[in-house]
């Protein structure tokens, strides 16, 4: 039982990490970037060609990851999402296309098996029964750094607090000189380079494939639906629910089932309460 | 819509309805099988567009009403031997039933919500064909060897394209009624709409019902043209992004769009196959797609409209001289 | 004479801000009942309270005698009240005869597809607001404001009103236009249509409104004639530094 909370724990800190750059895009932005689980994809990867095809060391693997995360998060914005900003609905239609897109592209270049990935940390921690592998556990801490990292930015810089004030008030925000569009930019290079983090740990704790893109997309879609739109601290709170919710179904019910849950509170969530179970209610 | 432009229109489409009859005379074999998956993909694409291109409520989840009709279907006819003239009715019957729980978040969510919610819909749907009753569904390898409803590329030719066309022209002189500007006001603005006393409930149910019917007959006809039904192939992402851009491609909130959606990517992947096999494709479509959407968010049929109104004068001009 | 349109102790609360305070009036048949007050004292939240577009947090909205807190927008809309946006709303794709169109299409789902509807009355209404053949054929793109709030208004017209409620019709609107609307609100008053009128342009006002109430943050100060209520200190209070109306 021990076993299931500690895997529980690690896991839904790694969906946290997972969530929360879509969460950004979606607070300041105000539309939903349906190729969010790209950077995740594309973190894997290209973790994984920088260490086990080029033989790179891991910080290397890490930078070049994160480096394709944020650039790519950059083309999405600039190419795609600012052309048609005014219009959410044309912005989900065309990320979902962009992610089909680059999921084909990735097929083409490393074929459409699977691969497996070199944990990050190897090993297993056994204590009393309690089985963890060091590699969710190191994501795990990774994730709550990463995280408070971005709440001490968002808190306290004024670059950060630039940010949030676009996501409060877009308007309030122009007239007191910050440029929405900039703020837009900072934000989907942040949203890439934390989806291509949690990508990393994401494909080394499941498999490298070119269809990994949609279940931590959803599990993103699901946090931003039931925490509403989020402050961090909300999307934190309901990663655990989630997190904890696949664990246990897997544990006690069956792990074929353990989407179905989170499907099911996307929908029922959705129904019962539009605005989400926390946070804000706009849109 | 003044008479003289009823009467073109009219005559285009009987036009098309007669090229479309004398192609199996000159086209191959390889040819007709690729244009009846075409008419099975305008289908979907129209049913696709009847609630999102009108309504404006954009439906991820198409693939999970069509999966609804394939499998009662499948069901019906693989376990209680079922006929098909019961079985493919009552897979249409099911599917509305489906479309109504569809229907039900869109009472409430509105925009980039609702989308997500039938996203939810069709995903679930994934999972639990495969663990649920996997005696009755065939779990993750589905059902195959499903009857046939006749047999040959010509026939089915002609049954898929009859029912695509009959499809199209029911819906071509449903929405050029008031009802189409209806649906349109609900996608341009829905409380205005109410604040001009139509119920847009109403009006709504009226879209999805004829959309999940749409694709109930798509979906049924669909799986005993292939005679195959399974989890992947269906409630899929690479399907719903199939007709997503047939009918974005095309040009959504028309009727001639997504037909020319459908027709334009089969063709496209006809030509493409010996240098693009499998998942190029959706590369090149997607890319398409997304350079289209971009610059003309109404698509192909828009691009030819405006074409053709540059055209025509100068033509009238050619003729009359 | 009991009022045909009557709002009794209603109360809107946004958040903390109370947009509309324990509000109570009638509006009589075939009366022209102006609603003037500063930005932001509930007038279009009273609109919407009225139209059924928000829930009041209490109170109660009754037409001909009949309670209709609870009735649904469009609901009311076919009872016979109708109101305008203070910010238009056209249906930007269509043109103006289309949008106008819509206004006037029945609540039925087969009717909108069985019925030939005849165009006549939508003409009619196009022409009365001052559109040409020439309008009715533009996009709302292509509009200027006084012309997009003549096509709000013909819109909501086509509905059919009993009593329809107007936000701020004369914003945006030339001298001339103004004289044209005015002339048709009276000509249509005259026929027995019921008015509510809201307008910062009170000069444009006073001819048009039997009576009027005035509203500041949220609560009703006055109710009178129109020059009688100009006169009311409480008002000069509530307006101070806002207008200027003893030009
Ligand atoms: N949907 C809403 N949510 C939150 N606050 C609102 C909402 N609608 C109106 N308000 C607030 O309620 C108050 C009353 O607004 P309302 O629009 O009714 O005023 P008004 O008298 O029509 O003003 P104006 O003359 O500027 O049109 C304002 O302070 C406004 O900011
Ligand atoms: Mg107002």
């Amino acid at each position: 039982m021990i076993n299931v909370l500690i895997q529980g724990l690690a896991l839904s800190g790694l969906y946290a990490l997972l969530a929360v750059g879509f969460t950004m895009i979606f607070s300041v932005g105000r539309v939903l970037n349906l190729a969010y689980g790209v950077y995740i994809m594309l973190g894997g990867y290209m973790y994984y060609t920088a260490v086990q095809v080029l033989g790179l060391p891991k910080i290397g693997g890490f930078a070049f990851a994160i480096a394709s995360g944020i650039a790519f998060g950059v083309l999405t914005y600039t190419i795609l999402v600012r052309r048609l900003e005014d219009n959410p609905v044309a912005v989900e239609i065309a990320t979902l296309i962009l992610a089909v897109v680059m999921q084909s592209l990735i097929i083409l270049i490393y074929r459409p098996v699977s691969k497996s990935m070199w944990p990050v940390v190897q090993g297993v921690f056994r204590y009393e029964g309690v089985f963890v592998t060091y590699n969710l556990l190191v994501a795990m801490v990774v994730s709550w750094v990463a995280l408070a990292g971005l709440l001490l930015f968002v808190r306290y810089t004024r670059y950060g607090r630039a940010i949030q004030a676009v996501s409060m008030d877009r308007k309030g925000a122009v007239i007191s000189g910050i440029d929405p569009r900039q703020m837009n930019l900072a934000t989907w290079a942040i949203s890439g380079a934390l989806g291509a983090l949690a990508g990393v740990f994401f494909a080394t704790y499941t498999q490298l494939n070119p269809s990994m893109w949609v279940g931590p997309l959803i599990v993103a879609v699901a946090v931003v639906v039931v925490g509403g739109i989020g402050s961090i601290i909300g999307s934190l709170i309901v990663a655990h629910i989630i997190g904890f919710m696949e664990t246990f179904t897997t544990a006690l019910i069956a792990a074929e089932l353990r989407g179905v849950f989170t499907m099911i509170l996307i929908i029922v969530v959705l129904v019962v309460a539009p605005k989400g179970l926390f946070g804000r209610s706009e849109l | 819509m003044p008479k003289s432009q009823f009467h073109r229109y009219l005559l285009c489409w009987l036009a098309f309805g007669a090229f479309m009859c004398l192609v199996p005379l000159f086209a191959s074999t390889g040819m007709v099988r690729v244009l009846i998956f075409a008419n099975f993909l305008a289908i979907f694409a129209m049913s696709w567009d009847i609630i999102s291109g009108r309504t404006g409520y954009i439906s991820f989840g198409h693939p999970f009403l069509i999966g609804i009709a394939g499998y009662t279907t499948a069901i019906l006819t693989r376990h209680l031997d079922a006929p098909l003239y019961v079985s493919i009715p009552l897979a249409i019957l099911a599917t509305l039933v489906g479309g109504a729980l569809f229907f039900v978040p869109a009472l409430r969510i509105r925009g980039t919500y609702f989308a997500l919610v039938t996203l939810a819909f069709m995903e679930l749907m994934y999972q639990l064909t495969q663990v649920i009753a996997p005696k009755i569904t065939g779990g993750t390898r589905g059902l195959s060897g499903l009857k046939t409803i006749i047999l040959g590329a010509v026939p089915n030719y002609y049954l898929s394209f009859f029912v695509m066309f009959a499809i199209a022209f029911c819906l071509w002189l449903i929405v050029r009624t008031r009802i189409g500007s209806a649906l349109a006001a609900i996608r341009m603005d829905e409380e205005a709409v109410t604040a001009l006393g139509l119920s847009t409930f109403k009006l709504k149910l009226f879209a999805f019902g004829t959309s999940a019917a749409v694709a109930g007959i798509g979906g049924a006809l669909y799986v005993h043209y292939i005679g195959s039904i399974a989890p992947r192939a269906l409630f899929d992402i690479n399907f719903l992004f199939t007709i997503l851009v047939a009918a974005l491609l095309g040009g959504s909130g028309t009727i001639a769009g997504p037909i020319l959606g459908a027709y334009f990517l089969t063709f496209l992947l006809e030509y493409l196959r010996p240098f693009l096999s499998g998942a190029e494709r959706y590369l090149i479509y997607g890319a398409i797609t997304l350079i289209v959407y971009v610059l003309e968010p109404r698509g192909l049929h828009s691009i030819l409209e405006r074409a053709y109104a540059r055209i025509a004068p100068a033509l009238a001009r050619g003729f009359a001289r | 004479m009991t009022a045909l349109l009557k709002l009794s102790g209603a109360s809107k609360k946004f958040g903390g801000l109370v947009a509309v305070n324990n509000v109570s009036f009638g509006v009589e048949k075939g009366e022209s009942l102006g609603l003037i007050g500063p930005n932001g004292a509930g007038k279009t939240t009273t609109f919407s309270i009225l139209m059924g577009e928000h829930r009041p947090d209490s109170g109660s909205v009754e037409f001909r005698g009949q309670t209709i807190t609870k009735v649904p927008t469009h609901r009311r809309v076919q009872m016979g009240i109708a109101r305008t946006h203070q910010i238009p709303r056209p249906f930007g794709e269509m043109d103006v005869f289309e949008n106008v169109r819509v206004g006037s299409m029945p609540d039925s789902v087969w009717r909108l597809i069985a019925e030939k509807e005849p165009e006549r009355d939508e003409w009619e209404i196009i022409k009365s607001v001052g559109f040409g053949e020439r309008e009715a054929g533009m996009l709302p793109g292509q509009l200027s404001m006084g012309e997009l709030r003549k096509l709000e208004l013909a819109r909501t017209l086509a509905a059919g009103p009993e009593v329809l409620l107007l936000d701020e019709v004369f914003a945006g609107l030339t001298v001339g236009e103004i004289a044209q609307l005015t002339d048709l609100l009276l000509e249509r008053k005259k026929l027995g249509m019921t008015y509510m009128i809201v307008s910062h342009d009170l000069r444009s006002l006073k001819p048009l409104v039997d009576r009027v109430i005035v509203m500041s943050f949220g609560s009703l100060i006055a109710e009178g004639e129109f020059d009688d209520v100009m006169a009311d200190e409480g008002v000069r209070e509530a307006y101070l530094g806002q207008a200027r109306f003893d030009e």
